[in-house]
């Protein structure tokens, strides 16, 4: 089809001129079609990301001051955030060790109980009985909740 | 330049002004008037071309990628995991990154060998040949780096294995391992060092390196084809090389990259054959242990193919040393092609090294599909080459593979371009057929193959002149062995002076010394091993030898030969110096009064293992044989105490009650064994007298019972806790089975009633149970066993009332709901058990919705048909059908994340949301055991809350895939109709 247009007499002239501004155009399109992802990939996250580092919202604040505890994600963990006797804010991951049951707080008791198989765990994620084989991993927390509270990992620098 | 586009009096002017202040004008004359050779293989000469633009891809990319990767420990795969999941694009960027790094090794390496196809490594182009040979290391070097900076699990183990066989690497192994390594083991400092590697140090050394390959391009011009098909190239007068050459580069790239976006959304995680697959998946774990299948990107797998071929030991050389030194002298052939090929260098045509190139590309080829698995499917972490059938069968479908590649490339050579010369080809496919049919290794095949070639080699030198470089690789390869040979291992150097610790040769006693040096029919007594051990040994190790020596009781040679030739530690050997009963009932010499030798299997009973009665906790505890038996540790004959302390032979085999109350002369004394453990009990013997064991053995005398010896063993008791006591916790079943599962054993004893035989299937029972597989299968030593409902000492068969308390130890909420519900007494209005009713005893299998299901093997349905009231049918209905409603949802929705997680989303956040659902669902089964609608409904409820967010995060997931899906379109569509504007524009400036 088009080697029998270009072969038409007298159209070389105008062609050329049709095909540089569908290819100047076209590049254009191209171009932003490039540009595009790069530019939104470039603008930053609202929340900064946060695999290794969450700040937990006012609902979930309002959450554990009412219960005494919460299960928030950081990354791929649940963690197990509580306040301690001394409202002290503590944080380890709320997996256990077990099982892999997510585990809960018990403030009447002061231990962190899991429900699949009676495991308990002091307020520091020691086991304390049952048959969970390790204690749970600790986690960073800063804050408290009258301000802001942030989750981080264990040594992360 | 007259091509430019719509706006030409502004683009006109421009350009004149930039030219008037830069002079820009000769190097566009200079482009202009350089020419690509036109021949039919002209396609070729695109590869370089784009090989240095998926390099500015990576470098576009790789800089985007730095802005959200963080290097380091804590943060370099987190970071990952957010750029890929969570910014937007991040995935794209990441996906092309790969994906153009691993095309670019392929277009890197197409170049190499349609270059050595061509033959334009040919002087005067030998230094763009070494430039290209050394930045096809850097792309390697490139991916290598690169593939554990993720710091994911599979990159930490392929970066442990591909460093480790530098160690290989002669004299400065060990030292150029620790420097990549940046230490002994891969860690943090590894993947600092590869980092700086990876965005610093090669990217500068390949720019350099592009700039002089470049330059010498220009400066020579491309080159011709040598022998395209042996006719000598026409001069065509060529293709200019701007604009013509550079717009049909410009048209590839812009196919490239299009085709690169396509890719990347289609397969992010790569096309997922081994060696190239980029899935985040776990964090490096220094700690895990290692798992079989771990691969090396694709263009490494034939060195790692080639370590699995090579055996431990290899003329004389360490495998890995005898597989790189082979690995470096295929390089190096390949590297000085340009002096090795005298002919090219004269201009004349070298048939053999076409053919060399061809063979290296089976040879690398075959061995990668090996790598491959090829004609075997395996599940992932499993390493088929294990078992040798799946190994053979992998051998003969990548033989299968590369034979017919070859046979057909060599009739394509042979038919279109009169081809003659196949040695090489011939050689490789030989090997490969040996190796895959025959089942030869693949060093032999490869070794006959070799021969192979240089019979052929000679054949051709008698027929005429040729073939320099096959006779130069023959006598390599013909002279490499007995080189290599001739390293012999030097005897290790025996040490003269004792080093501190030890006694000096010198001040050994004579006697001892006689011992030591003693020889029978002119051949030592004593071997290298023992010798070496008894140098080893500590002082008063020693000096202990020195004494039994001259005491006697170390009576000769072989004596002392048997004693250094257990494998026991230095304390062990201690304890049975010490104590004379081990050393004359082990001597060789006095075989009337044996007792200690190797266990043999065929007569367990006769002879102690002596390694297993010092691993005694008594004996290591100080409590020797005369402890139990009599006598002293230091008599040096039999003396009349000896079996003095239990009844006679005779009497003790009949009736085994004294052993109980033996054991228990210490064990019931908390004076006596406060000295070697306060906390252990002494209660033993008191509850014993109340088990059923102990009734029928105290009182029955009944030798048949179990008593202490039959479950804690006699020589070579154990702690509890030691994994090799009978009574460990995984043990216990088999333990307790050694009677209880042996029906000859256990006949004639009765239940209670007299009447009921005693079962022996409970073993049979618990292994198959939801606790017998915890605890034997995925050793959870928290699932209970045996003695978890029947007790210990006190071991007797649990009352109905109290298994369900033994039940609560662990499963504590099902037995508080439970107590409050109907079921609890109308349980014990029948004297049900309370657990035990519904999911049995020694056969609790794990509990299924199905037992709710008003079909007629559903647990509830037979039992209200029977004793309860139309209501309760019900509850059970109801509850069943809320139940398999939300788990039939939730099923639904994993499988769902499942399809996303496979298109490339990070579904963190789901799988977190599917975990909450997952909990409230196991709460709502756990809310059954109130029997109780309300309550029931109240944990069914949030359920369904978790379910509804769950839902809309997956539905919010999808609508992100179509919104890729339809950019993919959209951006295709720009990317063609550029392209095809592209082609016309082509045709119209080739016509001009």
């Amino acid at each position: 089809m088009e080697s029998s247009l270009s072969r038409e007499p007298g159209a070389g002239v105008s062609r050329r001129r049709w095909i540089d501004a569908f290819l100047g155009t076209s590049f254009v399109a191209w171009a932003a079609a490039v540009v595009y992802p790069v530019l939104r990939y470039l603008t930053p996250l609202k929340d900064g990301g946060g695999a290794n580092k969450v700040t937990l919202t006012d609902a979930q604040k309002t959450e554990l001051g009412n219960n005494g505890f919460l299960i928030a994600r950081l990354g791929t963990d649940r963690v197990l955030l509580l306040k301690d006797k001394d409202q002290k804010l503590r944080a380890m991951s709320a997996k256990c060790t077990h099982e892999g049951c997510t585990v809960q707080f018990v403030p009447a008791d002061g231990i962190v109980w899991c429900a699949c198989h009676n495991g308990k765990f002091a307020m520091d994620g020691r086991v304390i009985s049952g048959p969970p084989p390790r204690p749970l991993a600790a986690f960073n927390v800063e804050g408290d909740l009258k301000g802001a509270v942030t989750v981080s990992r264990g040594s992360a620098a | 330049m007259s091509a430019t586009p719509a706006p030409r009096n502004f683009a006109v002017r421009a350009w004149e002004a930039i030219d008037e202040r830069f002079q820009l004008s000769g190097l566009v004359a200079f482009l202009s008037h350089k020419e690509v050779p036109v021949a039919h293989s002209i396609v070729w000469y695109y590869l370089g071309g784009l090989s240095l633009f998926l390099f500015v891809v990576q470098i576009g990319t790789g800089i985007l990628l730095l802005m959200n990767y963080q290097v380091g420990e804590n943060t370099s795969y987190e970071s990952m995991k957010v750029l890929v999941g969570r910014v937007p694009f991040g995935w794209l960027i990441r996906s092309i990154h790969c994906w153009s790094a691993h095309l670019m090794s392929l277009s890197v390496l197409a170049h190499l060998f349609s270059v050595l196809f061509v033959k334009a490594y040919r002087k005067p182009r030998e230094l763009t040949w070494y430039s290209g040979f050394a930045m096809l290391g850097l792309v390697l070097g490139f991916g290598f780096s690169g593939y554990l900076l993720p710091w994911n699990e599979l990159s930490y183990f392929a970066t442990a294995v591909g460093t480790d066989s530098v160690k290989a690497v002669p004299v400065v192994g060990p030292w150029l391992l620790r420097v990549l390594r940046g230490g002994e083991e891969v860690s943090v400092q590894t993947l600092y060092r590869f980092f700086a590697l990876h965005v610093c140090i090669l990217p500068l050394v390949m720019a350099g390196l592009i700039g002089g390959h470049l330059l010498f391009i220009q400066r020579q011009g491309m080159a011709e084809p040598l022998e395209a098909g042996h006719e000598p190239a026409k001069k065509k007068g060529g293709m200019p090389f701007f604009p013509n050459f550079a717009l049909r580069d410009l048209l590839l790239w812009v196919i490239v990259l299009n085709v690169l976006a396509l890719l990347a959304v289609v397969l992010p995680f790569g096309p997922g054959i081994p060696g190239a697959e980029w899935e985040l998946g776990e964090k490096a774990n220094p700690l895990k242990p290692a798992y079989p299948g771990i691969k090396p990107e694709w263009y490494f797998l034939w060195v790692y193919q080639m370590l699995k071929e090579f055996p431990a030991h290899f003329l004389g050389m360490e495998g890995p040393q005898a597989c790189l030194l082979l690995a470096t002298v295929l390089m190096g052939i390949a590297f000085f092609v340009p002096l090795l090929d005298r002919n090219a260098a004269k201009g004349k045509p070298s048939p053999l090294f076409t053919d060399l190139g061809v063979a290296g590309i089976l040879f690398l080829g075959f061995l990668t599909l090996k790598a491959w698995d090829l004609g075997v499917t395996v599940p992932k972490g499993k390493d088929p080459t294990a078992d040798p059938v799946l190994a053979n069968t992998i051998a003969r479908t990548a033989a299968l593979w590369i034979l017919g590649i070859g046979i057909a490339v060599v009739i394509l050579r042979r038919l279109k371009w009169k081809h003659s010369a196949f040695d090489f080809t011939i050689a490789v496919l030989l090997q490969a057929a040996l190796n895959g049919f025959a089942h030869l290794s693949w060093l032999v095949s490869g070794g006959i193959a070799l021969a192979a070639l240089a019979a052929m080699a000679i054949a051709r030198r008698m027929k005429g002149p040729g073939a320099a470089a096959a006779s130069v690789l023959v006598l390599t390869a013909l002279l490499a062995p007995p080189a290599r040979a001739e390293e012999k291992a030097a005897p290790p150097a025996t040490a003269s002076a004792a080093p501190a610790g030890h006694v000096a040769e010198a001040s050994w006693p004579a006697d001892f010394r006689k011992m030591f040096e003693a020889a029978e029919k002119g051949v030592p007594v004593l071997d290298e091993k023992a010798r070496a051990r008894f140098q080893a040994l500590p002082t008063h190790a020693q000096e202990l030898f020195f004494a039994a020596a001259k005491a006697g009781t170390l009576s000769g040679g072989t004596h002392l030969a048997a004693l250094l030739a257990l494998d026991i530690d230095d304390r062990k050997v201690e304890l049975i110096l010490g104590d004379n009963c081990f050393l004359c009932h082990s001597n060789p010499d006095l075989p009337d009064e044996i007792l200690f030798r190797k266990r043999e299997k065929t007569d367990p009973l006769r002879h102690l293992d002596i390694r297993e009665v010092v691993a005694d906790v008594h004996v290591r505890g100080g409590l020797m044989c005369a402890g139990c038996h009599g006598g002293k540790p230091t008599d040096l004959e039999m003396t009349a105490d000896i079996g003095k302390r239990w009844p006679s032979s005779e009497v003790r085999r009949k009736d085994r009650s004294w052993i109980p109350e033996f054991c228990a002369r210490c064990h019931s004394s908390s004076e006596f064994m406060r000295a070697y453990n306060p906390s252990l009990p002494v209660d033993q013997l008191l509850k014993y007298r109340t088990s059923k064991h102990g009734q029928l053995l105290l009182e029955k005398k009944d030798a048949k019972a179990a008593q202490c010896v039959s479950c804690h063993g006699v020589h070579g008791i154990r702690p509890p806790d030691s994994t090799n006591s009978l009574v460990y916790r995984e043990n216990i079943p088999a333990t307790c089975g050694r009677c209880h599962a042996d029906a000859a054993y256990m006949k004639g004893y009765t239940k209670d009633d007299g009447v009921t035989p005693l079962p022996t299937n409970q073993l049979e029972q618990y292994k198959k149970s939801v606790h017998g597989l915890a605890l034997l299968v995925k050793h959870d030593v928290g699932a209970p066993a045996c003695n978890s409902c029947h007790g210990n000492h006190a071991a007797l068969p649990p009352q109905v009332s109290f298994v369900s308390q033994v039940c609560r130890t662990c499963h504590a909420a099902n037995g508080g709901l439970f107590d409050g519900s109907p079921h609890k007494k109308a349980f014990e209005k029948h004297g049900w058990p309370e657990c035990e009713t519904c999911h049995g005893k020694h056969d609790i299998t794990r509990p299924t919705d199905e037992m709710l299901s008003d079909d007629p093997k559903g647990l509830c349905h037979a039992c209200h048909a029977k004793f309860g009231e139309p209501k309760c049918d019900e509850t059970a209905k109801y509850f069943y059908a809320s139940i398999t409603t939300l788990r039939t949802s939730h099923e639904a929705l994993g499988h769902d994340v499942d399809r996303l997680a496979e298109r490339g989303f990070d579904v963190d956040e789901l799988r977190f949301q599917s975990s909450a659902v997952n909990d409230a669902l196991r709460k709502t089964r756990l809310g059954i055991h109130t029997f109780d609608r309300s309550d029931f409904t109240r944990n069914s409820d949030a359920t369904g809350q978790a379910l509804d967010g769950l839902k809309k995060g997956v539905a919010n997931v999808w609508k992100e895939y179509r919104f890729r899906r339809n950019g993919l379109l959209l951006a295709t569509v720009l990317i063609s109709l550029f392209g095809v504007l592209l082609y016309l524009k082509i045709r119209e400036v080739d016509r001009r």
